[in-house]
């Protein structure tokens, strides 16, 4: 009896002893140091714009390195084909490969020089010099506005916008003066979310569409619009879609009269080429949910 | 062999996309309206040779006030009209009727016709567009010129918002009037706008829930002659009056079929009432329900498949749903209160009834399988909802309280606006309205 009493307070007063020292002295809780991430709200409008490049937009430093890491492979390929040799001598190394012109000065004497003689022949009396400079300086207005446009294009994926803009490619090339910035008349960028919602609340102001008929929320009215520059229409529009029923009649009708009635459209002046030639769907299914 | 193959792919995935862009064009969805009335132009109809130039005008005043009432119109006053039309067969100047805003105008004449008769020709433009939508002639008796008036406003209604016309419709009643105690009901019958109202029963006996036949030819209705409730039929032309069937008990609610060879009733039985068809030709009677209830209001849909009615089988009045042979009874209301008189609609899209709840009496619609309830109006007491034959505008009669109070015959548009009081000469109630008289 007394035994038993003897352990019983021995283990209660151990489990006692590992409570006071266990439980008083718990385990940190350490969580997990979150690190901070900074984070930029972009707007779509924002974003769209950001891809179609600004005008205001600062010259980059020369792509230099861009020419670089593009280049390594035309130049191992170009090694038989001296000229394209010749662009990529622009860079630096060049100018160890301009020395070889005044060689032939003095070789002059000897044969040789007639085989050179006879470029200065038909350039007439210009220095031999003078020659190479030209040249160079002809690489450098091409070359590397040609490379990055080339690369600006290909991460821009086309925009749609840039799809009515075939006629007159040679002046587009021109325009493209810069990287980054875009066609400086606009006519490669799209219409931004806010410009189309813009555009979308001028219409809805004056769609009035039959809601009351059986089925009227699944009339889908398609219709192609041209518009003019100040916004008129261009000519009557032109319905894509048809069906026999009175209520496509009517609803028609009223997708008409809304278009007819919001003229003059405010639209982006500068992307005319977009918004000149469009198709609207007058959907009314939103309105019934 | 399998390279060159790839090169080919290849070059012709690179045409497609080459030539696929230069062929888009900006797409833009419009998604959002905005739902407002129509505004139109309603010139004054002009009067050709001898015809009165105040009878012509009538007409435009009826269409007026028929596309006005509908809500979905908004004609425009003409005192601020800048062109005066003169001919109508020449196209009107449309800018002067843009400046107004007008969206449709209507341009009419009146011509004497043979045989003492007169005709009626009217054009509907789009102001906007400048085209003519529609143009038509009708000709008939002078004292018919209210109906080619509602005849018009179908025209243009149908027209314009692609639902069919209800302005030329009858709207058959009980007509009330005397002091609360000892009301006289009497059948009464009117245009949907409360003209032309005549008396079809004199008053020395008792009339409920008049219902009109497919035709527009037959009402039945129970009246209380003889001091049992029976159902008659009455021919509103001829004013020819019978007995559906002589029941040993009170017969009520009758209602026809969309084919109008049958009418679906209650019958009282022990305390319980059921529903039962006869048919008018052989009239022979067939049960469709047979429980300790009382089953009443049946009404058929359109496509006459189907039998909604009330029942208190399950403790308080319901709305159940059934096969036009009585099978596959189904309850489709479960929302607190009391559901009765329900109404299939034309279009066969919703029901409409009658909700007692929280001491109120509601209109409302549902969808055939009880979802969707709706509560397009409530008040002290509204009751009994018919249908325009478009199923778009609901006619209902509303009782106000205290003695010198009585029913009046509202309508309502289906989204629950336009809420409207139609003009009777005294007290009406119970109203049904006709299908389309052409």
């Amino acid at each position: 009896m007394k035994t038993g009493l003897a352990i019983s307070i021995i283990l209660h007063g151990a489990l006692f002893a590992w409570a006071l020292v266990k439980i008083s002295s718990p385990r940190v809780f350490k969580t997990p140091e979150i690190k901070s991430v900074s984070v930029d709200f972009t707007t779509l409008d924002e974003l769209t714009r950001l891809k179609a490049g600004r005008k205001d937009a600062k010259k980059p430093p020369k792509s230099v390195k861009k020419v670089k890491k593009s280049k390594p492979k035309p130049v191992a390929k170009a090694k038989p084909k001296p000229k394209k040799v010749k662009k990529v001598a622009v860079l630096p190394p060049k100018p160890k490969k301009a020395p070889p012109v005044p060689k032939p000065k003095k070789a002059k004497p000897k044969p040789k020089p007639k085989v050179i003689a006879k470029k200065p022949v038909a350039k007439k009396k210009a220095l031999p010099k003078k020659k190479p400079r030209p040249k160079k300086a002809k690489k450098k207005s091409f070359d590397p506005d040609k490379i990055s446009a080339l690369l600006n294009k290909i991460p821009n994926a086309a925009p749609r916008a840039a799809k009515p803009a075939p006629p007159a490619p040679k002046k587009a090339v021109q325009k493209r003066d810069e990287p980054g910035r875009g066609r400086q008349d606009g006519r490669d960028t799209r219409m931004t979310v806010n410009e189309i919602d813009a555009f979308r609340a001028q219409i809805s102001r004056c769609w009035n569409p039959p809601i009351g008929g059986l089925g009227a929320d699944r009339l889908v009215v398609r219709m192609r619009l041209k518009l003019k520059r100040d916004g008129m229409l261009a000519s009557p529009p032109q319905l894509m879609n048809s069906q026999s029923s009175p209520f496509f009649a009517a609803a028609s009708d009223a997708a008409l009269r809304a278009v007819w009635q919001c003229q003059p459209y405010e639209m982006p002046v500068n992307k005319y080429s977009v918004w000149s030639d469009m198709v609207l769907n007058f959907d009314p299914r939103e309105m019934f949910q | 062999m399998r390279s060159v193959f790839y090169q080919l792919l290849a070059a012709l995935c690179l045409v497609v996309s080459a030539a696929t862009p230069s062929q888009a064009v900006t797409e833009i969805d419009i998604t959002q309206g905005s739902i407002k009335a129509i505004p139109i132009a309603i010139a004054p109809f002009l009067a050709e040779g001898p015809v009165d130039p105040g009878f012509a005008k009538g007409f435009a005043k009826v269409v007026s006030a028929d596309l006005e009432r509908s809500g979905l119109f908004r004609p425009i006053d003409r005192t601020a009209f800048i062109q005066q039309i003169s001919n109508i067969n020449k196209p009107p100047r449309f800018g002067d009727w843009r400046v107004l805003n007008a969206q449709a105008l209507v341009v009419g004449r009146v011509l004497p016709g043979a045989d003492g008769r007169t005709s009626v020709e009217f054009r509907l433009w789009d102001v906007y567009s400048g085209r003519q939508l529609m143009g038509k002639k009708f000709t008939t008796r002078v004292d018919n010129w209210r109906r080619i008036a509602h005849l018009i406003s179908d025209a243009i209604y149908e027209r314009l918002t692609g639902e069919t016309g209800y302005f030329d419709t009858k709207v058959v009643f009980v007509e009330e009037s005397g002091p609360k105690d000892r009301r006289v009901k009497r059948l009464a019958i009117m245009d949907q706008d409360g003209f032309n109202m005549r008396l079809l029963s004199s008053g020395g006996s008792l009339v409920l829930t008049p219902r009109f036949s497919p035709s527009s030819r037959l009402v039945t209705y129970m009246s209380y002659d003889g001091g049992r409730p029976q159902v008659y039929l009455l021919d509103i032309n001829t004013g020819k009056r019978e007995l559906v069937g002589n029941f040993p008990n009170m017969s009520f609610a009758p209602r026809f079929a969309p084919d109008g060879r049958q009418v679906v009733l209650s019958l009282q039985n022990e305390g319980a009432s059921d529903i039962h068809v006869m048919d008018l030709n052989s009239r022979k009677m067939r049960q469709l329900t047979f429980t300790p209830s009382i089953d009443t209001a049946p009404c058929y849909s359109p496509d006459g498949r189907k039998i909604v009615f009330e029942s208190d089988r399950n403790g308080t009045q319901q709305l159940f749903v059934m096969n036009a042979d009585g099978s596959g009874q189904k309850r489709i209301s479960f929302g607190d209160g009391r559901y009765s008189t329900p109404v299939w609609s034309p279009r066969g899209d919703l029901i409409a009834f009658t909700k007692q709840t929280q001491g109120r009496f509601l209109i409302g619609v549902m969808k055939p399988d009880g979802s969707g309830e709706r509560i397009l109006t409530g008040g002290y007491h509204n009751e009994g909802p018919t249908w325009a034959p478009n199923g778009r505008v609901l006619m209902f009669f509303r009782e106000s309280p205290g003695a010198r109070g009585g029913p009046k015959l509202y309508s309502i548009d289906l989204t629950g606006y336009n809420e409207r009081l139609i003009a009777t000469p005294r007290f009406a109630s119970d109203p049904s309205w006709s299908p389309r008289v052409n």
